[in-house]
Order: structure tokens, then sequence, then C-alpha cells
């Protein structure tokens, strides 16, 4: 949160609603070598929804990729740590996001070539409700079905928010569960806010390739961004710093 | 089998450049192991069965779905695979131009663009076959490098340089089937330097690319027997990198004739206008190409024709300006 204080643009709201499953991917669920970043043997992650990067960096910083420096400096003009962030191995970032609805083709070839050189490794794509409006995205979902792409683990944080409105004004999005499940995909819901729920649901087998609805309160834990359309890409002052961390710490405690 | 010889060149401009693409992927999967081939539901078009039978695992066919067939590719790519994909010029181009942006420009990962159909070739499709804008939007994009090979001679040897060195690329093929050869024999290839096809007095040059490069040679003769000009013809079949080196030496030259099976605007005559823009001494530039409009759908040969894109076309082009700027 102090990473996203006083810089413009930085989408708080979405990177909020995606901290949980960011840390048990990170924490738990993942394999990766922070001191060997190209690890051929690593799970991928492709943050698809791109404008969740200050959640992202978090993450990133957690695990070892990014120093206490970069991550002070991130967002900063003339930081690499961009709004959207590049493709940088060394600091595990596998994918130069900003466009939607292009991550999941990515993963897609990805897949492809892991398959090809029989590497079990898996690819975690995080795409957001609001993406879903992209063409794009449902082109790259029937490949997955079509090849069999097991490897992949399509997570949609579904907070029901996007840029413009909530997502079922703006662009009905329905039920979507049903749209990937009618596609092939096997569905799982979950409360993308319950780690231990999160865990369960990311290290389970299927019989088929996987789509996790994560449902999720934007701005979660921040009362006056929870669920609010402003918060999609809100500023936070000072003082809304301070009211923040405040309640951050009361959810802790 | 990409012996350059008289009898081979004959057998491939039967053939076309998009059945020779088709024909040269088993031997490029042959010579890389990571080599592998990516469409949307045109394979068949460029007889890629064999190559699908041969190889199937690095057969990926993504159905109409060029967006996705691009960044497939990319990711492809970014795991240390050769992609290769292959549609029309304008779908890969036009339609899929921001993934082409994200996972080529920007992400630089080296993925091959092939589109067939640059031009009028498969104009009589209407406006929406025709790859009229894609040297002009392909050019623009930072890391790309862009081929259009005269023949299908040179179309192998762009193949096989591609695939040593694999970048970020666009590839485009023009013309049909029974097309003219121009390179009959082996000779050195190199990206980003062009061929001298025809050397001329010094005072009036040709430069041109892809199959239009047969009539501008055409063209040529015909102004050196009615005693216009001898003129010298390049084929510039690298765009992108544009051959600094021959231009520097051109801008002595009085005038320059560009030639190609593109909009007038943006394309080679466009690269070559801005090489020149900011310097002193610098030839008048002749731009022929389609006019700002999408031609009527018809046969392809009647296309070139009514576009002035016929050796006639061509050469009367250029009789009209030298008379005009006497």
């Amino acid at each position: 949160m102090g990473l996203q204080s006083g810089v413009k643009g930085a989408h708080l709201g979405g990177g909020m609603s995606i901290v949980e499953l960011l840390a048990v991917l990170y924490a738990d669920v993942m394999q990766y070598r922070v001191e060997e970043p190209d690890w051929d043997g690593r799970d991928r992650f492709i943050l698809s929804k791109a404008h969740s990067a200050i959640g992202l960096y978090a993450a990133l910083h957690f695990a070892g990729f990014l120093t206490d420096e970069e991550i002070a400096g991130a967002f900063v003009p003339g930081s690499v740590l961009y709004k959207h962030p590049r493709l940088d191995l060394a600091r595990g970032i596998e994918f130069s996001g900003g466009s939607l609805g292009q991550g999941l083709s990515l993963a897609v070839g990805s897949a492809l070539a892991l398959r090809l050189r029989r590497n079990p490794a898996r690819i975690y794509v995080v795409a957001g409700d609001g993406e879903c409006d992209e063409g794009s995205l449902w082109e790259a979902a029937a490949s997955i079905v079509h090849f069999d792409l097991r490897q992949v683990v399509l997570v949609i944080d579904r907070n029901g928010l996007q840029n413009d409105g909530t997502t079922e004004d703006v662009m009905r999005l329905g039920d979507l569960g049903e749209r990937f499940r009618s596609m092939g995909f096997a569905v799982s819901d979950v409360n993308g806010h319950d780690v231990v729920a999160l865990r369960k649901v990311l290290t389970e087998d299927a019989d088929r390739p996987r789509v996790i609805i994560s449902h999720t309160v934007k701005g979660k834990g921040v009362p006056f961004a929870e669920n609010q359309v402003a918060w999609h890409i809100g500023y936070l002052t000072k003082e809304l710093y301070q009211e923040a961390m405040e309640s951050l710490s009361y959810v802790r405690d | 089998m990409l012996e350059i010889n008289r009898r081979n060149a004959r057998i491939w401009s039967m053939l076309g450049m998009r059945r020779v693409l088709g024909m040269a992927l088993s031997e490029l999967a042959e010579q890389d192991e990571r080599f592998v081939f990516v469409t949307a539901d045109v394979a068949r078009y460029f007889g890629a069965e064999k190559f699908a039978q041969a190889y199937p695992d690095r057969y990926i066919d993504v159905g109409i779905a060029e967006q996705n067939m691009v960044t497939v590719a990319a990711g492809l790519a970014k795991e240390g695979y050769h992609p290769l994909t292959a549609t029309y010029a304008t779908f890969t181009t036009a339609r899929a131009l921001d993934q082409v942006r994200v996972s080529l420009a920007y992400m630089g990962l080296p993925v091959l663009l092939v589109g067939v159909g640059g031009g009028l070739a498969e104009g009589d499709l209407s406006a929406t076959h025709m790859g009229l804008e894609d040297v002009a939007v392909m050019r623009v994009l930072p890391k790309l490098t862009v081929i259009e090979p005269a023949d299908c001679a040179e179309l192998l040897l762009a193949l096989q340089a591609l695939i040593r060195e694999p970048r970020p690329a666009y590839l485009r093929l023009t013309g049909k089937t029974g097309q003219p050869m121009l390179y009959r024999n082996m000779f050195e290839y190199t990206i980003g330097k062009a061929n001298c096809l025809q050397g001329g007095d010094g005072s009036l040059a040709f430069l041109t690319a892809g199959t239009v490069t047969a009539q501008v040679l055409k063209a040529a003769e015909s102004l050196a027997d009615a005693g216009t000009v001898h003129a010298s013809v390049y084929d510039m079949h690298t765009i992108k990198p544009l051959d600094a080196a021959l231009l520097e030496e051109l801008s002595h030259c009085g005038r320059l004739v560009v030639v190609e099976e593109h909009m007038q605007s943006g394309g080679l005559a466009g690269a070559i206008a801005e090489f020149y823009a900011e310097r002193a001494q610098r030839p008048r530039i002749l731009a022929l190409g389609v006019k700002d409009a999408y031609p009527a759908a018809n046969d392809y040969e009647e296309m070139l024709r009514l576009s002035g894109l016929t050796a006639e076309g061509i050469a009367s082009s250029v009789q009209r300006w030298m008379e005009a700027e006497q």
C-alpha cells in the first residue's frame, strides 16, 4: 500500500483483490528459484490483468526477486517497475502486460512449448473479469481446451467491477462459470480472500483444463475503497494512506 | 531441395510463393529442431499437410483466430522455439496488429510472421483480402525486420536466413502461381543488402520489392529500347532495415522510381523518402503504387493493369514524369 501512496494510475483496487491469491501462489504453490530466475522447471506466472502490478510487485518482493530499494522505488518515474509490468525474467516478470486479453494466449504458446520438451511446469494466468470482455481471451480459452493444456491454470479475479462500473452494467458477463464449463473447462469457484480455500483449489488435479473463478472484493481490507468503482485507479493521499493502514491493522488484529 | 538452379526455379515459379513456403516447412523443421509452424485455418492453402503428417507436434493450427495465433507463437518463442506463423497479410498485420506490437515489437520475441496475399494477388476476393497497408504498418514497429522477396528462389534464401538467426520479422509474399523467375542461380543473399539486378547510366534507378520486380525489369528494358533512359534496377528485398549504404550512393542519382504492390504511401517509397528527407543532396522520387483507394475486385492481372503496375503502366508513368520535369 505504501507503494501506491502518492502515485496516480496505479490501480490500487484491482491490486488489492488478488493479494491473497498471489500470497498463496508465491509462498506455497509455485516452484521457482530466486537465484536462477530462468530455471526451466519453474512454474510461470502471467499477470494478464497487468494493472494489478502493485500486487505482483509486493509478491515478487516477498519472494526475493525484488530488492527493498526496487520495491520502494516502484512506479516512481525512471523505475523499471512500471505501472504495467514489463517482461524481465531476472526479476521474475514473465510478460509485458497492459493490453488486455493477451496473457492467456502467451500461456497457450508457452504450454505448447513445455509439452514439446516434456516439462511438467505449470503456468498460472490471472485475468480480470472485466478483461473477459476482450474477444481474444476467448480465442485463447478455446485453444486451451482444444489442445488439452492442463498445465495452464486460469484464475479469473471476479471482483465485479471494471473501469466504467460493475461488470454486469458495463457488459454483462452472465454466468461466467457456465461459459467456461460449456467450452470444456473444469470450473471451480473460490472465495479469493480465503487462503486455505485458495491453496486447496490451486493444488487440485483435474482431468481437463481448469478455470478458477476467484470471487473477490476490489480494494479488500480498506473500507473506503472496497467495492468502489472510483478505486479502480484511485489515488491515495497521505491522509487516506494513514486511514487505509489503520483499517488493515485493525483487520489483522 | 534448396539448390537454386534453372530447373528448380522453374518448378517453384509455377507453384508460387504460397506453395513454396509449404514445401519448405519440412526442410526448415529438419534443419532446426526448434522450428514450429503456427497457422490460422489456412494450412491447406500452403499445402502444409505433408509437414503436418511428418511433424504433428510442431504443427499448430489455432483455427480462425489470428490474434491468438500471433501470441501463441510468441509464447513458443519465449520458451526458446522458432515459430513461423502464416496467414493472409492483412489478417496478420492489421487484425492482430496489437498482438504483433506487444509480443514482437515490445517484448522482442523472435516470431517470423509470414503474410500471403501481400498486394493484389488475392484481390479477386475483394478489399478484405488485399494486403495494401501491411508494409507501412510493420515497418514502423520497433525491432521488426521486414522482407519482401522478388521471387520464389529469393523467398527460400530469406527463409533460411531468418531461421538461421531468428528475430521478430515480417515476411511478405506477393504474386500468384506461374510467377516469372528472376534468380536462376545461387547468389549471396544478405538481409539488409539490396541486389542490383541491372546496371544503368546513373540518371535513373528503379527501387522495388516483391513479384512486381519482374514488371519493373521489363519496364526498364522498354525504356532503354525506346531510348528514354538506361535505368538501373535494384531488388530492395529488405524494407527494414533499409540498405542505407545503397541509398547514400544513390543520393547523387537524379531520379528514383519506387515501385511496389502496396499503397503508394507508407511503404517502400515512404521509407526511402524518409531516408532522404533530411539530406541536402537527394534524388527526386516517383512513387508508383496503389493510389489511396481499394481497387474494385477483379482478376489479378487486370487489377495490376488498372493500378499502373504492369511493365507498360510503369514505363508510361516514368515517361510522363520525365517529360513533365524536363
